[in-house]
């Protein structure tokens, strides 16, 4: 066979369209013909290579802009800001609870600041009244404001931790 | 011709009834083989991006409209192409010359190119015609049939055929230049 004709067997062989007389007639050929078993190797090769080239990706976030776009999903922003108000709170109720510096701070805003103090007033108020007419089994305002506390961060953790979640699975 | 899998035709009737989830997941099935396939076009991350996020606009717009009988994949690729070549009609760039050396090249390539030091092959293929480009693409990374990439980029399958045939031996050439 000419090598011309080789060649558009090697070709047809790698378009996988040789019948299996056409396959054994091209490998008899190669077997015997360095040059085109150099080129059919070197083909092979290439095309090999361009089944391996590595696949890229489009930025985080981007399922996201196409779901929004499209309609799915209202504005992610209200969880960032959920995620940053999260973080400051856990921060300050570490700080006040932990810190001495922060009683410092405190007595220091109430002594100055009336308006504060008021403020504080109807907070406690307000948590007392709550305290009565809901739990009436807490023995105390203080209690009702702990758990009170504990359950509203609790759900913050989880909400903020769904988040993240979300935002991997995103990612991957 | 690639039938879609029954996993994948649920996926695209999910998504069709405006199912989240499903978009989600045919966002995340798709979406690297789509990029892919356009910054190989484009050889600019951004434009590659936003090129991708048109497609995906593009199709869930009309997934109401897909023939569930045709492969749900060679549908996507051809609205990437589509796409593509809108790009280059509003850059004012032919398609038909198109050279690598036009692409801008951004912090990602050059990011690539220096961890990868950007593999001979993939030089090569910038040094192929847009056409042969997609072509070679089309065949030996996403594997469709030639029936499928003429649906694709609407040309005839010996068209095909003689551009992938020459396009092959001067990516071999070329890969052998660089050795």
């Amino acid at each position: 066979m000419k090598h011309k004709e080789i060649e558009r067997l090697i070709q047809k062989s790698l378009d996988r369209e040789t019948s299996a007389e056409e396959e054994r007639n091209l490998h008899l050929h190669l077997s015997g013909c360095p040059e085109c078993q150099q080129f059919y190797q070197e083909l092979v090769q290439t095309g090999n290579r361009l089944r391996d080239l590595i696949e890229f990706y489009p930025r985080h976030g981007f399922n996201d802009r196409v779901l929004r776009k499209i309609g799915f999903r209202r504005a992610f922003a209200w969880k960032r800001v959920a995620a940053v108000f999260t973080g400051i709170w856990l921060g300050t109720a570490l700080f006040l609870t932990f810190s001495p510096l922060s009683q410092t701070i405190v007595n220091k805003a109430l002594t100055s600041t009336p308006a504060f103090v008021r403020l504080l007033d109807k907070i406690e108020l307000v948590i007392t009244s709550l305290s009565h007419t809901l739990l009436p089994f807490v023995k105390s305002s203080w209690n009702f404001t702990f758990v009170g506390g504990l359950i509203f961060s609790i759900f913050l953790i989880y909400f903020f931790s769904r988040m993240i979640k979300r935002e991997v699975q995103c990612k991957v | 011709m690639k039938n879609n899998t029954e996993k994948e035709t649920q996926l695209i009737s999910d998504a069709c009834s405006r199912e989240e989830d499903a978009c989600q997941r045919l966002l995340n099935l798709y979406k690297g083989r789509i990029f892919s396939y356009v910054y190989r076009m484009v050889r600019n991350y951004h434009d590659a991006e936003d090129i991708t996020f048109d497609t995906f606009i593009k199709c869930f717009n009309s997934l109401d409209r897909f023939d569930q009988t045709r492969s749900f994949s060679t549908w996507l690729f051809t609205i990437a192409h589509n796409v593509t070549i809108d790009f280059f009609r509003k850059n004012k760039q032919e398609y038909e010359y198109f050279d690598d050396r036009h692409a801008v090249a951004d912090d990602f390539v050059q990011e690539y190119e220096k961890k990868k030091k950007l593999e001979k092959i993939e030089q090569a293929i910038t040094k192929l015609p847009p056409i042969d480009r997609e072509i070679v693409i089309l065949f030996h990374r996403e594997e469709h049939s030639y029936q499928e990439i003429s649906e694709i980029l609407n040309m005839p399958v010996t068209t095909i055929k003689t551009r992938l045939h020459r396009a092959r031996k001067r990516l071999r050439t070329l890969v052998q230049e660089e050795r």
